[in-house]
């Protein structure tokens, strides 16, 4: 099993610590998810990127 | 002409000159709901005294929307008319306050024709309405309402809202024009939010020209309509929508480039930043999370009141941690950076404004895959009517801008909008079989 994997389990066991059975219903978005979450955390970003906190693209003419 | 089959500038025009008054615009609209609303369903409230009274008093403001009547997205909020969210959570709610971008219209004259029908809470979990086009394929959403009454013809313009894809996706589906404008150019006071950072306001109409007319109503400025004098310089993306793309939406995008092309415009192929690739996965933490804070309190106590679909998607939104969040919201930063520098170089760049033509049955509104791109940017985005597939079914091809170029960004959709030459006027709904 991959790392992907295991994350994706872990994932769905806090679910059901939390909604019980009701997490089962809910298991495709909760995997879709964790999988963004996984792949996302791969890349290696450098302090000096900050988040977008308000979009803000300069002023409106 | 049948007033109802009037687009919006042509109804401001006969309003101005006194050929027309807004209680025989609003009879006429409510004449052609009464004959087709049966097969669409696209209102979801709708008050025919009451939107006849609005026309009466909409005689006292004079403005650039002068007398004519607006379909809302049902999650807007709108004084004395019952706002839904699409959820029986709300089924018998009424504001006592208009969101500001009712408020606005009305200032310009219009009058609230009535609510037209959202997906539940704007997410997924589908509404009634069909798709006038072939009533047994889905209009899109999640502003479906509004994209199938003005495509029927049951209004001129109708508001809607984008968080993936819910205006550009609707309005290609039906075979309108959308407008999706730079994030938090027009407030979203008083809608109900999905996702903050990503909820954009938008609209449909029938030609670009009335998208600019409704443009200047919401934004309160006054730019006359000057068609561009020379044809756009247009970079052409490919990649990532190639790939996504069923066959007869690309080979009708293809042919929309070409054709363009054979008009005079610059066509440039142009490749996508690295970035770009994580689009899917970036808007999907942001928007998880964003929708699993706003619906967090609500669901403890209304939880079996939720559809299954955007119960789901809170639950997987509550359990990503704060530091992903934040990781997509890094990334997103650099997406933008790196898109702002590739849409400089040109007027516009273009892509498909759908992966397919509108789904079959009623239960899956469409992929927003090709929309979420430029709500995660919060870049400009218009969609015009570019054809029809295989299906008979219309397809778009999606104009995008860099921030806050909505105004020459509506020329250049226009200039494009002429030259694809695609019919708007009101559609009969079409039931095969």
């Amino acid at each position: 099993m991959s790392q992907l994997d295991d994350y994706k389990k872990a994932m769905m066991e806090t679910a059901r610590v939390v909604w019980g059975e009701e997490a089962e219903q809910a298991k495709p978005h909760i995997e879709a998810v964790a999988e963004s979450v996984w792949r996302l955390g791969e890349l290696e970003l450098q302090p000096k990127l900050e988040p977008v906190t308000k979009l803000r693209h300069g002023e409106q003419t | 002409m049948k007033p109802y089959r009037m687009n919006l500038k042509e109804a401001t025009e006969a309003i101005s000159r006194g050929s027309l008054t807004s209680r025989q615009l609003t009879e006429s609209l409510l004449e052609r709901i009464e004959t087709t609303e049966s097969k669409i369903h696209a209102w979801a409230t709708i008050d025919p005294d009451k939107a006849l009274k609005g026309a009466e008093e909409a005689r006292e403001t004079y403005g650039v929307l002068y007398g004519i009547p607006v379909g809302v997205k049902d999650i807007y909020y709108t004084a004395g008319i019952r706002t839904m969210m699409g959820s029986p959570i709300y089924r018998d709610y009424v504001p006592d306050v208009d969101a500001d971008m009712i408020i606005q219209v009305k200032k310009q004259g219009a009058n609230i024709l009535g609510k037209t029908h959202t997906t539940e809470f704007a997410l997924h979990d589908p509404a009634p309405t069909t798709n006038p086009w072939n009533t047994h394929h889905t209009p899109g959403g999640s502003s479906s309402g509004s994209a199938a009454a003005v495509a029927t013809g049951m209004c001129p313009v109708a508001f809607g809202s984008q968080t993936g894809g819910s205006v550009i996706r609707p309005a290609s589906y039906c075979g309108v024009v959308g407008v999706k404008p730079t994030y938090d150019r027009l407030s979203r006071g008083g809608v109900y939010p999905l996702a903050w950072s990503l909820d954009h306001i938008g609209y449909m109409t029938r030609t670009v020209e009335d998208a600019h007319l409704m443009l200047q109503a919401l934004t309160n400025k006054k730019k006359p309509w000057k068609k561009r004098p020379t044809p756009p310089r247009i970079g052409v993306l490919r990649g990532y929508f190639k790939e996504k793309a069923n066959q007869d939406v690309w080979n009708g995008y293809e042919e929309a480039v070409n054709r363009l092309w054979g008009e005079g415009a610059e066509m440039i192929d142009t490749e996508l930043p690295e970035s770009f690739k994580l689009v899917p996965d970036v808007h999907r933490v942001i928007m998880a999370v964003e929708v699993a804070s706003v619906h967090e309190d609500l669901i403890k106590t209304q939880s079996q009141m939720y559809g299954e679909f955007i119960r789901g998607y809170i639950m997987s939104g509550l359990l990503v941690p704060a530091t992903a969040y934040l990781r997509a919201q890094r990334l997103r930063a650099k997406i933008i950076e790196d898109m702002v520098k590739l849409i400089k170089q040109y007027d516009c760049v273009v892509c498909p404004s759908t992966t397919d033509t509108a789904p079959e049955g009623l239960a899956w509104t469409g992929s927003p895959a090709f929309n979420a791109p430029w709500s995660l940017t919060g870049f400009p985005s218009i969609t015009v009517p570019s054809g029809l597939a295989t299906n008979e079914l219309p397809l778009g091809l999606q104009i995008i801008g860099a921030p806050y170029s909505e105004w020459s960004l509506l020329k250049d959709a226009d200039w494009c909008f002429e030259k694809l030459g695609f019919d708007t006027r009101p559609r009969d709904p079409y039931t095969p079989g």
